[in-house]
This record gives C-alpha cells, structure tokens and sequence, in this order.
C-alpha cells in the first residue's frame, strides 16, 4: 500500500444486535424517501437495492462526483433471485416479467447508484464469499494510488427466511446469528474532512499463527500491540470458527477495548464491512486511535487496520 | 511496465481447447444448436459445451459422484489449459487467480429450489453449495494450487473482461508477478429464462452486425489467460496486453445507450492507455452480440472512435453465443491469438449491412495479416463497459 488512503465519510444500514423474535438480525432500515426521492423508481427496487443505494446515497450528499463505484456482496439481490426463480416455476416459462431477473444481477447496485447520479466512470463488483468486501477494499487501493479520488466502496447483503433456512440446513450457523447490511465507504489521498486513515488491509489463506501474522503486520508499520487501543474481533460465537481469535486476544486484548462485531451485525460474508464502520465511528469520535479488525471464514482470513489522522 | 500474455485456455461450443476452437473458427463450423442440458419449453438455440459433467469431471479426474456446479467444471477445464500452456506450477509464489461469472452455481441450486420451493425441509441440501460465485473461483484456484490472491468478478457479460483487467492492475502495482485471468459461466434455465423475458433471444440462429438481426443466442463456456511481468516470463508471449479500460454508460439498467457513450469511452480509453492512436488498431472483436440495441450502438461508437475509418472488425457470437460472464475469456484467447497468428476472424451470417452505419465485418477466416493491435470488447448488464487492447510485443 504506497499511497495513504483516507476514510472520508461512511454511512451504514445495518442492525442494532437485536434479532427481536427473529432467527437472525435484520437491518434497521431508514426513511427511504428522503435517500430516493424518486418514487416510482423506489417502489421498483427490492429491499437490498433500496439498502445499498439508500447507504451510498448517504455518502454522496452535497454532489460528491465518485471517481469510481466498487460494490461487494457474497449472495447479490438473493431475495430478486428467488423471486425470478420461483416465477418461471408457478408461471411455466412463458410471459415472466423480467424486472426480478434484471435485479438478480450482482452488479446491479453499483449500476443503480452509477444510474442515479450519471456516474460515467469506472464500476466494479466483487462477489468472493467472505473476502468480498475485502477484495473491493483492495481494489478501490489500487484506484487511489492509480491516482483517483473520491472512491464509493460498498457492500451489501441481505437476510431472510430462504438463505437462513438453507444456511441452517447447510449446519452453517451452528451458535451463529445470521444477520445483514449495507456499508459504504468514501475513499481518497486526501486528509480533507477525512475521519480516518486506513493503513492496511491484508487477505489471503489463513496463516497458521494469527498472532504472529499480525504482529508482523504492525511493525511494518511501526506499531507494536499495545498501540491498538479498539479490537474488533470476528468471531461468531461458532467453536471451531472462534480459535483463531484466542491467540489474537492474548496479544491485543489486554490494553484494548474489545468489540465482538457480528453481536452487533450478525454473520454475513460482508460483515467485516460493518466493522470497519465501527472503527471509523470510533476513531472520528476520539475513542480510539489505532482499531485492529480481524476475520477469517473457512481457510480464509482478512486484517484491517485504521488510524486516526 | 510491460504485461505479457502467457497462456491461453479455453472451452466453448465450438471445442474444447485452443486448438478445437481454432479449428471450428477456421471452417466455419457454429456450435449453436437446442438446449440438451435441462428440460425446457423454449425453443431457441444456444451455444452448449458439447459434454455433460460427467465427462468433465471426468477428463479432470474429479469424483463424477460429486455435485460440481457445471460453472466450475467448464472453469478448471479452461485455466488447467491456460496454466499448462504458460508452465504454472502449484504453489508458485506471487501467482494469483481472478475469475468472473455472473450465474456461480445456479445450475445446481435452481434443482434444489424446485423441491425446496414445496417444502423448505426437501431438495438435496449439497446442490446449494456451489451456489454462491465464489465456490468455482475456490474450487479452480485449489486444484490448481494457486495461493496467491484470489477474488471473484460478477459485472454480468463483462465480468470476465474485469477479471483481466483487475490481474493487469495487480501486476502493475507490484503486488503480483503472475496471474491467471478470466471467466466461466454455464447455461442454466434461470439465465435462458431470463433473457427470454426481456425478449432478446433470436429464434433462429443469431445475426451478429446483419440488417436482420433480431436477438442474441446465449452460450457458455470459460476462458482463462495468463498475464506476467517480464521477471516471470518463461516462455514466448502471445502478445501483450497494453491497454484497458472499465466505464459505465449510465444510461439503462439493461440497454446500452443509443450513441454507445460507454462503449466509445471505454476503447477510447484503453487505446490511450497504450498510448497509440485508433487508426493504429488493426482489428475489433466487437462484442457484437446480435441485438438490435447493442450492435447498433457499438456500431456508432466505432464510427466515432475511428473517425468514420472502421478498421476490420467481427463478432464471434455467431459461433458461440453469447457466454456471458465466460464470454471475454473465450474472447480474449481468441484475440491473443489474432495478434499472435495474424488472424481475421469471420462474422458469420453477414449478409446486408446494419441501415443506419453501412459497416461491413471481416466474413472470411485468413490467417498471416500484418496484426499489431487487437481491441476487444465487453459490455454488460448495468452499463457495465470493458474494452482490453491487445498487442504484438
């Protein structure tokens, strides 16, 4: 990471950690006619659309010209999926209305938000399961030091009963909450009205000492583990998926506060999207200086590290 | 810094291989025909893989038992090719793997779903597990012992252009010295059902850059190349990729605009990026995909971009369909080899030019052309617009 990337706005849709009745946590959606003050074009979109588009909304005011759209989401408009598929079994394949297919598409966020606000440049989804976000994140590096600015990087899932009953069924959320969201981020080079800098982000396999990967992590950048003072652990509650952050509490958590993040957001390949919301929160309100977010699904994991200006 | 194009790899209705594809593309021989791989009530033609994934998974010694999304099998038979040809070994350091795809797993997930649907406690629970995009990107990079960075791209027929455009970037940037770059998608009733909704499809076989055209065929299939820098070269480059471009058209959710802006910016933008100017092209694999709208459009941001002096261009869609997330993979095997072999691919079915721009593409195979720069283009649902420009070293 060559150029320093600053953190200029964030806006979240998410959930407030309580699942209220439900079998997982779903997002607590704002007044959507004030994001999308088109009505008939807000009637048209499907819940995560008017999510996704509601939180970049929310990072475009006041006429911020994006220089580029990265969107990421693990499952894509799934509930829009579903719809489609379930039309060609009721109606047989004849006279489907094609407008759940056109939004099954998973660039179809990133195009929405292009859409709205004629945004002409360059516009990208990533769809890798819980590196997804990540991946994005990595790309809109690469459009700043290529020397772009303004970057809107987003992601965005959604919960509901069919992904969470074939997610039960699949024994993916054995001690998990299930949850959703949608986080977008603006990027620059540029300290100006930033709240925080993002100093690395790291993904990959899953190294087998997750202490020592971080620890080598931030002597290259000249921290030691006590300068973490926020750690937003990933664990999720799952035995087997929760070892990794053990190793990673004995080295960080003794001089920090520890935020167990998906209590808050629930499991969802995008959920380290929301913890990078938190840290940003968090450092732009003075509450923190140096925040830590580590995950890892499967054999796969992912660091974050933020600073304050 | 110079990105050399290593390896081809690819499967499509015409063939499995470069060399099968080739020679389809040389005789003139389509791979359209009616669907074989599920049961349908649409009558119209596509581009199938002419094996069933049985035999995939079995000429990749896979355990044919195994519920393998057909996306994923077409996409290891592609990059296993890409990678043998460019000597990619297991575990070699500093080696990624980019793959786009716009359906993932769909064809084994909507099986699942029609027993589900009944009743949410039937449907063979282990089909939805390729369902998400990124469990045939995985599944790739782990027979082919990549260990390097690997993501997945989802820009729908673009997707695959992105992918290599993306490993460009990240060889660029320092942050890798090889990668393997592409897509897969497979036909699915979800897709085909799709497009037909949006009335698209051709009845007949499709008519890419003709007067008549009346809709797209769709296809399937995968194509991976390998982009290096020159520290990892280690074999005779096909040519090298100088130029790209991602923008968007921002003008319909589906329809690309009636002038092609993102389509002209797009190969406006990858021409100057290798720093040549357009009349220095030598051939356009346009995207071409036989609908009204988009050829027209491409059409007109051609004769824009060219300043009314097309250079030889052609559509391969007329042999393989349209692949879609796999699409400029198989496209982009195809134009490395253009420049490589100096090769003009024919437009099939031409046979009156478009009314409103009177362009004429490429109609006979030849090969030994004086080829210096090879443009190639994507376009996608969303506006999604990618063009990549591919060069004699």
């Amino acid at each position: 990471m060559s150029a320093t990337c600053y953190i200029k706005r964030h806006a979240a849709i998410s959930p407030g950690g309580d699942a209220e009745g439900k079998n997982y946590l779903t997002a607590a959606e704002p007044d959507y006619k004030s994001l999308i003050d088109n009505p008939g074009l807000r009637r048209r979109m499907s819940r995560i659309i008017k999510m996704g588009v509601a939180a970049a909304q929310m990072c475009l005011k006041d006429d911020i010209r994006p220089e580029a759209i990265v969107t990421a989401t693990g499952l894509g408009c799934v509930g829009d999926t579903e719809k489609f598929a379930s039309q060609i079994l009721s109606l047989g394949e004849n006279l489907l209305n094609p407008s759940t297919f056109i939004q099954s598409t998973f660039n179809t966020i990133g195009a929405q938000i292009a859409l709205l606000h004629k945004i002409e440049a360059y516009n990208m989804t990533y769809v890798h399961r819980s590196l997804s976000f990540e991946s994005a994140l990595l790309d809109s590096l690469l459009l700043v030091e290529e020397g772009r600015h303004n970057i809107l990087v987003g992601a965005i899932d959604e919960m509901y009963e069919t992904p969470y009953t074939i997610e039960q069924r699949m024994g993916l959320l054995r001690n998990i909450t299930a949850g959703e969201g949608a986080h977008f981020f603006l990027l620059d080079s540029e300290p100006h009205d930033a709240c925080a800098t993002l100093l690395a982000l790291e993904t990959g396999s899953a190294p087998a000492t997750a202490d020592c990967f971080v620890e080598t992590l931030l002597q290259a950048k000249g921290l030691q583990a006590a300068d973490i003072d926020l750690w937003l652990t990933g664990e999720n509650g799952n035995t087997l998926h929760d070892k990794p952050f053990a190793t990673l509490d004995r080295l960080v958590a003794p001089t920090s506060r520890r935020l167990s993040y998906k209590k808050i957001c629930g499991e969802y390949p995008t959920a380290p999207a929301a913890a990078l919301s938190m840290a940003a929160d968090e450092i732009a309100g003075g509450k923190a200086r140096y925040a830590l977010i580590y995950n890892h699904s499967q054999e796969y994991h992912s660091v974050m590290l933020c600073g304050s200006l | 810094m110079t990105i050399y194009v290593t390896g081809l790899g690819v499967v499509s209705a015409i063939g499995c291989g470069v060399e099968e594809n080739l020679d389809a593309l040389r005789h003139y021989r389509h791979g359209l025909d009616k669907v074989s791989l599920f049961e349908t009530a649409l009558d119209v033609p596509v581009g199938e893989v002419k094996l069933d994934n049985e035999t995939l998974a079995g000429m990749l010694s896979l355990d044919k038992g195994f519920p393998y999304s057909r996306t994923m099998l077409l996409g290891l038979l592609a990059a296993r090719e890409a990678c043998r040809d460019a000597g990619i070994t297991a575990g070699m350091p500093r080696t990624g793997f980019i793959s786009g795809t716009s359906v993932g797993g769909m064809d084994r997930s909507e099986i699942f779903y029609e027993s589900f649907r009944n009743d949410p406690e039937q449907g063979d629970i282990r089909l939805t597990a390729s369902h998400d995009c990124a469990d045939s990107t995985l599944r790739m990079a782990r027979r082919l012992g990549i260990t390097g960075f690997t993501t997945t791209i989802s820009t729908a027929c673009s997707s695959a252009a992105n992918a290599i455009l993306l490993g460009a970037r990240l060889i660029r940037s320092g942050r890798l010295d090889t990668v393997i770059v592409g897509g897969t998608d497979a036909l699915c009733r979800f897709t085909l059902n799709g497009f037909n909704s949006l009335k698209i499809l051709d009845k007949e076989l499709c008519r890419p850059y003709d007067n008549s055209r009346a809709g797209l065929n769709l296809g399937e299939g995968a194509g991976y190349i390998v982009l290096q820098n020159e520290k990892a070269l280690r074999r005779e480059p096909y040519c090298c990729l100088t130029g790209y471009a991602n923008t968007n058209d921002a003008f319909h959710q589906t329809g690309s605009s009636p002038e092609g802006n993102g389509a002209f910016r797009a190969m406006s933008e990858a021409v100057t990026m290798a720093g040549i100017t357009p009349d220095e092209v030598s051939y356009v694999n346009v995207h071409g995909t036989g609908t009204p709208l988009n050829d027209l459009s491409e059409s007109r941001a051609m004769l824009r971009l060219f300043d009314n002096h097309v250079p030889p261009f052609a559509s391969v869609k007329g042999y393989i369909g349209h692949a879609l997330g796999g699409s400029e993979g198989i496209e982009a095997v195809y134009s490395a080899l253009c420049v490589a072999r100096g090769i003009l691919l024919p437009n099939l079915r031409f046979a009156t030019s478009i009314e409103e721009t009177a362009l004429t593409p490429v109609v006979r195979y030849s090969e030994g052309n004086p080829i210096r720069h090879v443009l190639s283009n994507a376009f996608g649902f969303g506006g999604n617009e990618t063009s990549l420009l591919f060069s004699r070293p």
